[in-house]
């Protein structure tokens, strides 16, 4: 992930070999009557015009699975991002933020998960299939870590994000770290999740550490991948085709405690396992 | 209205740890105000007992403090953990959040500018710096905004010297509390290129002559 203090390492021997940017971070929204309302964070834009690797897009706010509509004026950001950093393709998350309140929309304070209903389903597809219309190029929607989850819903997971990417078109960004944190707080197997889920979808795929709060595993990003998401991208990155770029998530408030060298190790152990993934995909085609 | 509604619910849910215990303790008449079926209602229910939620509560509060903290970093450090009481109050008043941090942050000092007497309780002695403190970052904060829109300048005054509350806001507020008050003065130049403050005593004649910051633009 593009943070200004793993700068040095994009430099680097043994860094990695694109970034994936939020570009929530380096845009400041100056609000609807603003013109321009999106305008670049200067000393963070300069980051990314010091290097010259390929970027992925990943974003934070466009709320897909709200009851309110995208933010119309988000949606366009997103869309001059890409084109502007020519990304290869451009992600979300599977989640809401956005509420509809007296007074206009305004956001939850986090990302909350929907119940996997065809409600939302209903909802999302067609605002997935306008915004690849818009930024033309891929776009993937990412599985979330949560805390709250319904038991009730209409789909279980994995067959709401394979319906989901069938019917809009999308692809998906796995998560198997955010996949790891729902299955330690929920009591599921995540293998038997990855053999429900529809891999020929999975274009990217993130790998992240967390840490306990409140009595639960959290997706803070804070570290290194613990074993079992190893285990994990192990046993799905050469059964996912179309697989391209496996991505390490981490927070650079957590570098002092973690160190550069294990955000390095962490660079060359997923680095390390590209060429049996790539040659286990290639046998299953 | 229902899943809007479902929606806001939910987001109150991790908003408010009060409106959880009400849930836990079967006062489900919390959610008389939303426009909810059955479903819902029962799934709320179910979200309020899971194990996660207090975790959902936290990370509401981590997000909307980092809010905060980008925006009044010196007053939130000088507050320490009297802050927290201060928070509560505003995420009761204002449970949605803004993304943008800077109408975030107007949202509070707004908010505590109506509630004067929550400030007294939280800073004590040292209310009076950490009200002239909040005012200044927000000054600051909201110049660095304005250097798109070409050159101003702004004056405003204040109870203690601007540099001194800047420089001992992170010793806390027993250090707050001892500086000399006076009458004091911030003029605050925006260009493009950045920002630059002066200070000086207000009985002075003339302009602020002391340079206090100069900073770079932060927005291009």
């Amino acid at each position: 992930m593009a943070q200004p203090a793993f700068a040095p390492l994009f430099h680097a021997n043994g860094g990695p070999d694109f970034l994936a940017v939020i570009p929530d971070m380096f845009l400041d929204d100056a609000g609807p009557s603003a013109n321009p309302r999106f305008r670049d964070l200067h000393r963070m834009i300069g980051l990314l015009d010091a290097v010259e690797l390929p970027q992925v897009a990943h974003h934070l706010a466009a709320s897909l699975a709200s009851a309110v509509e995208p933010d119309p004026d988000y949606v366009e950001a997103m869309a001059n991002w890409a084109d502007r950093w020519n990304c290869a393709w451009v992600s979300d998350h599977l989640a809401f933020m956005e509420i509809a309140a007296p007074g206009g929309a305004s956001t939850a304070g986090l990302a909350l998960t929907p119940p996997f209903d065809r409600q939302i389903l209903d909802l999302m597809v067609p605002r997935i299939q306008r915004l690849l219309a818009r930024l033309r190029r891929p776009f993937l929607i990412e599985n979330s870590a949560y805390f709250v989850r319904f038991e009730d819903s209409e789909l279980d997971e994995p067959a709401f994000l394979n319906e989901l990417c069938a019917r809009s078109g999308c692809g998906l960004l796995l998560d198997l770290h955010n996949l790891y944190v729902n299955a330690v707080n929920f009591g599921f197997d995540p293998f038997a999740f990855l053999g429900g889920l529809d891999l020929s979808r999975v274009v990217e795929i993130h790998i992240a550490g967390g840490c306990e709060l409140e009595g639960v595993w959290s997706d803070a990003h804070a570290g290194p991948p613990p074993e079992p998401v190893w285990a994990l991208l192990d046993a799905c990155a050469r059964r996912c085709p179309n697989l391209r770029a496996v991505t390490f998530e981490m927070h650079e408030s957590w570098l002092p405690e973690v160190g550069m060298d294990a955000v390095a190790a962490t660079l060359a152990r997923a680095r390390a396992l590209w060429p049996a993934a790539a040659a286990g995909r290639r046998g299953r085609t | 209205m229902s899943l809007a509604d479902f929606q806001r619910a939910l987001a109150a849910l991790s908003a408010s740890p009060q409106m959880v215990r009400d849930l836990r303790a079967g006062r489900r008449s919390v959610l008389d105000g939303f426009d909810l079926s059955p479903r819902e209602r029962a799934r709320l229910q179910h979200a309020a007992n899971a194990p996660g939620m207090a975790a959902q509560c936290s990370l509401y509060r981590i997000m909307r403090l980092a809010a905060l903290n980008a925006v009044l970093p010196r007053t939130l450090a000088a507050l320490g953990s009297a802050v927290g009481p201060l928070v509560e109050a505003y995420w009761t008043s204002c449970p949605l959040h803004d993304l943008r941090f800077l109408p975030e942050a107007e949202r509070f000092v707004a908010f505590l500018k109506r509630h004067p007497e929550l400030l007294a309780h939280a800073a004590g002695t040292a209310a009076d710096a950490v009200s002239d403190l909040l005012r200044i970052e927000f000054a600051i904060a909201r110049a660095h905004r304005a250097t798109l829109r070409g050159a101003a300048s702004t004056v405003t005054r204040y109870r203690y010297r601007p540099s001194a509350l800047l420089e001992a806001a992170a010793a806390g507020l027993g250090v707050l509390a001892a500086l000399p008050r006076g009458r004091f003065q911030l003029r605050i130049e925006t260009a493009p290129a950045g920002i630059t403050l002066w200070e000086g005593p207000i009985d002075t004649a003339g302009q602020p002559s002391t340079m206090v910051i100069s900073t770079r633009r932060a927005w291009s």
